[in-house]
């Protein structure tokens, strides 16, 4: 679902693309916390506990059971 | 006759009536893109032209009244939506604007539009992909509102509404679009306001919405076969205008009546016709209307909840069994959610 790098589909060109990419919020963000000062090894480190927490979820869910029926109902007001 | 998909069958009125009249334009999300809203608008780009075939940015407020200015001008857009949820940012356009100018000047401007929008279920749809909301639609005056689905209404359907010179509203199921079934190559309008009996039978009637006639098809073959009872199957296919005396004769002749929506219950499309129903064939009736429809909760994501939200063809008969005083029949050797299964993406 949604976009991928199916550039040859004719959605977007690999050009636009490039063109956007080098205005990553992400990527801009980390050189604007430097330029502030911030310690690159402090961001790295935060980034690495992100993907960390980000990796155990995605397992977490996979290794769960699927609920049960009667959850259908739970939490609705 | 020759038999061809709901897909096609969108794509085939499309072709036809573009090119019969050349006030009709197409465009929303995604129209014009390499995917063509799961092939129903392809090769109208490449035939029509990008003044005729466009897709827009996701602005469906703004887009909605973009079309009503066409329409006001006396051109024909067709917007679509891939799914109905979607519509919802459009409200104002619809409820305020595209359905009272005709009214409101006394027939002065009229708003010819067609809006195509897609109800999407399973593969994780979830609460923000699932939503049918035809009640909602129904309930505006000067908009119609219709639900094809089979291959030769959803032909048929779309070209009425293109035809029409009032706002109609199409809600295709996504689930439907792979159904194959016989259509006839010449464009034939299918009339909106006009029900149809999907299968006969003196037990009960089953009034059904959408998809929900796949599942009211199976429901009547194994109550068929396991109980010899034969229910009455009625397609509405058009919520406003709707055929309030194909459902009141065949339930005149029944005496019982379940509506199966592909919708929430509570203040839903069940609620309207039980009560026309109530009104019309109070002395007939030997149970009261039963309503089925969605759980009343946002659509769960996961398959298993997902399984307990959706009414289905087992709900359809353990109605039909209380109904009539049966005992429950096993079902373990029948096979159930075979759309659901079948489809392989993507959405």
């Amino acid at each position: 679902v949604g976009i991928a790098e199916d550039f040859d589909a004719g959605y977007r060109s690999r050009d636009e693309f490039e063109t956007w990419k080098k205005r990553d919020p992400l990527a801009l963000q980390r050189k604007k916390l430097i330029g502030l000062g911030v310690r690159e090894d402090d961001i790295t480190q935060l980034e690495k506990d992100i993907r960390n927490q980000v990796e155990s979820s995605m397992k977490k869910a996979q290794d769960a059971p699927f609920p049960d029926g009667d959850e259908l109902c739970r939490e609705v007001v | 006759m020759r038999s061809i998909t709901y897909r096609e069958a969108i794509h085939e009125a499309l072709m036809q009536e573009m090119g019969r009249d050349s006030s009709i334009f197409i465009y929303g999300i995604d129209v014009a893109d390499h995917k063509r809203i799961f092939g129903s608008t392809k090769g109208l780009l490449e035939k029509f032209g990008p003044q005729r075939c466009f897709s827009t940015p996701l602005s469906e407020d703004a887009m909605t009244g973009f079309g009503c200015g066409a329409a006001l001008n006396g051109l024909h857009p067709v917007h679509v939506h891939m799914r109905v949820d979607f519509m919802l940012l459009a409200m104002n356009q619809l409820a305020n604007m595209i359905s009272s100018y005709r009214y409101s000047t006394g027939g002065l401007c009229k708003v010819p539009m067609v809006i195509r929008a897609v109800i999407g279920k399973g593969w994780g749809q979830s609460f923000q992909h699932s939503k049918t909301m035809h009640s909602c639609f129904a309930h505006i005056p000067g908009i119609k509102v219709v639900m094809p689905s089979t291959p030769n209404e959803a032909k048929g359907c779309l070209i009425s509404a293109l035809r029409d010179d009032n706002p109609v509203i199409v809600i295709e199921h996504r689930l439907l679009y792979d159904v194959v079934g016989e259509v006839p190559a010449d464009p034939v309008p299918f009339p909106l306001g006009k029900a149809k009996v999907l299968k006969t039978g003196a037990a009960v009637t089953v009034v059904a919405v959408s998809l929900m006639n796949v599942e009211a098809i199976k429901a009547a073959e194994i109550l068929a076969r396991k109980h010899h009872v034969h229910i009455e199957v009625i397609d509405p296919v058009s919520i406003t205008p709707l055929d309030e005396e194909t459902i009141v004769a065949s339930v005149k002749k029944t005496g019982r009546c379940i509506v199966a929506d592909n919708d929430w219950v509570h203040c839903g499309f069940g609620a309207e016709v039980a009560s026309r129903i109530h009104e019309r064939c109070f002395g007939a009736l030997k149970d009261p209307v039963k309503r089925l429809g969605f759980a009343p909760v946002p659509c769960p994501c996961t398959r298993p909840l997902e399984d307990a939200f959706y009414c289905n063809a087992i709900h359809i008969i353990r109605c039909v069994e209380t109904m009539l005083k049966l005992a429950p029949c096993d079902l373990s050797g029948e096979e159930f959610y075979s759309y659901e299964n079948k489809f392989k993406g993507p959405f």
